[in-house]
Formats: structure tokens, C-alpha cells, sequence
């Protein structure tokens, strides 16, 4: 049918499923994680110490922000394998870049994580 | 199936980069917002963020988003929900929204950009940041504004 998809299909129907489910958790957290940085907080939409931290102090914020972190980090590096298996030949070179690329993905995971749960809590 | 080969391509090309600079923003961004812990940190690295030059960017990266989602949008329709047979006029009402959705948000973001570069403080805290002599070009336009 469609090129993209027999290159999608090497990629495997779970990496195929997957990068929609997430690119659909995406648009919606991504309009929230938008709607909330310009126009959530101060009356100028500036974004402070003190909106930012504010909005985290609740624990919904926190979870939307962490399936975010974490949809976007899967739908990236989804994304990045398929386009090693579309466009490096190279069996070894393949297997090589697609984990280095998980390693870098779960580093982010680590990093994201600990900013968004390790937040200064209480009176701010 | 008849593949529209130009537009279809051009579509496909655009959203595999678009993904890539999105990728790379992610990246950036998630080590960039690690470093916010702390309130001094977080007000160098806004002010620095809060540039013009950043601002600009940011409206880049928004078309950016605005592509990719639309697309993938566009390809769930198709995948989904058999849309390939409406694909015409699928692509134009996405091009609508994208166009409403990018008025509705630059809308803000060129108004706090404004806002910005109108306050003192906008003004101070880019020469102090970026630490532009008061004689440079950059420094005389923040105060022409």
C-alpha cells in the first residue's frame, strides 16, 4: 500500500502500535503541558520560580507531566529505531544504533524523572 | 492504491525532520529544565531563554509541533479509520485547524514577547545576561523598543 508503512512494519507491529498510542497520548499532553506554561499561572503568562513550582506541588500535575515525559521519550525513540531500520543497512550498525538509543532514552527517562519527582516540595 | 507521490513525499519527508528537530529539542530541553532546581538557576536560565532570538525559535518549534501532530493525525485517519479514501479533503480541514491552532498560540507568545521587550526588566536582564556593552547594537535596540 503505502511505503511508509511496509518501512513502519519492519520496525514491528508493537513499535508500529505503539508510536500512534503514544503520538496520541502526545497531542493531548502536549496541548495540556502547553495550555499550562501560557496561560495557566501569572496574568502576563510569564513563567516564574513560583508558577512553576506551584503547579508541580500537585501530584495530578506531577503524573501528567511523568506519562508526558514518558510518551515522548518512547514516541522519540521509537521513532529514531525506525528510521535506523529504514535507512542503515547494516545489521550490526542497526543493532548498535537502536541500543545506543535505548540507553540514551532510559538516561533522559532517569534525568526527567528525578526533575519532575525530586521538586522542592511544601511552602513555596 | 494510487500513492500521491509528490505532495505524499513531500509530506512524509517533512514529518521524519520535523521529528528529528522535535527530538532534538527534547533532548535539550529535558537536561535544560534538570538544571531548575534551584531559584537562581531557574531565573539565569529563563532570562536567557527569554530572549528574543529564543522567542523566535519557539514559534519555529511550535510549527514544528504543529506539523508533526496534524501529520500523525492525519496518518491514524488513514491507518485507522480507512480515511486514505478521503485524503483531499482530510489535508485541507487539518490545514485549517493547524493555521487556527498556530494563530491561537503564536498569538500569546508574540504578545509575551512584546510584553517582554517593553518591560525594564526585560531590557536589564538581557544586558546583564548576555552582557551586551551598553554601546552594542543589540543593547540599543532592546532600548529603541
Amino acid at each position: 500500500m503505502f511505503k511508509r508503512e511496509i518501512g513502519l512494519r519492519s520496525g514491528g507491529a508493537f513499535n508500529w502500535f505503539f508510536q500512534r498510542v503514544t503520538g496520541a497520548v502526545l497531542l493531548i499532553t502536549l496541548l495540556i503541558h502547553f495550555w499550562a506554561l501560557h496561560f495557566f499561572g501569572t496574568p502576563t503568562g510569564e513563567i516564574t520560580y513560583e508558577s512553576v513550582m506551584q503547579r508541580l506541588q500537585h501530584p495530578l500535575w506531577r503524573g501528567i507531566d511523568m506519562l508526558f515525559l514518558v510518551a515522548a521519550l518512547f514516541h522519540a525513540m521509537n521513532g529514531l529505531t525506525l528510521l535506523a531500520n529504514d535507512y542503515v543497512r547494516a545489521k550490526g550498525w542497526r543493532i548498535a544504533i537502536i541500543g545506543s538509543l535505548w540507553v540514551a532514552a532510559i538516561f533522559y527517562l532517569i534525568v526527567g524523572s528525578l526533575t519532575i519527582l525530586g521538586l522542592p516540595g511544601g511552602n513555596i | 492504491m494510487h500513492y500521491r507521490w509528490k505532495t505524499g513525499m513531500l509530506a512524509w519527508v517533512l514529518f521524519r525532520l520535523t521529528g528529528l528537530a522535535l527530538i532534538l529539542y527534547l533532548s535539550m530541553h529535558i537536561w535544560v529544565i534538570s538544571n531548575l532546581h534551584d531559584r537562581e538557576k531557574f531565573d539565569l536560565v529563563m532570562n536567557f531563554l527569554g530572549s528574543w532570538q529564543f522567542r523566535l525559535l519557539e514559534i519555529g518549534l511550535f510549527i514544528a509541533v504543529i506539523y508533526h501532530a496534524l501529520n500523525g493525525v492525519r496518518i491514524m485517519i488513514v491507518d485507522f479509520w480507512g480515511g486514505a479514501v478521503h485524503q483531499a479533503r482530510i489535508f485541507w480541514i487539518l490545514a485549517v485547524i493547524g493555521f487556527i491552532l498556530f494563530i491561537a498560540g503564536a498569538y500569546p507568545m508574540f504578545k509575551h514577547t512584546l510584553h517582554w521587550m517593553q518591560s525594564s526588566k526585560g531590557i536589564a536582564r538581557h544586558t546583564t545576561l548576555v552582557g551586551a556593552p551598553a554601546d552594542s547594537p543589540f543593547t540599543l535596540e532592546a532600548h529603541n523598543v
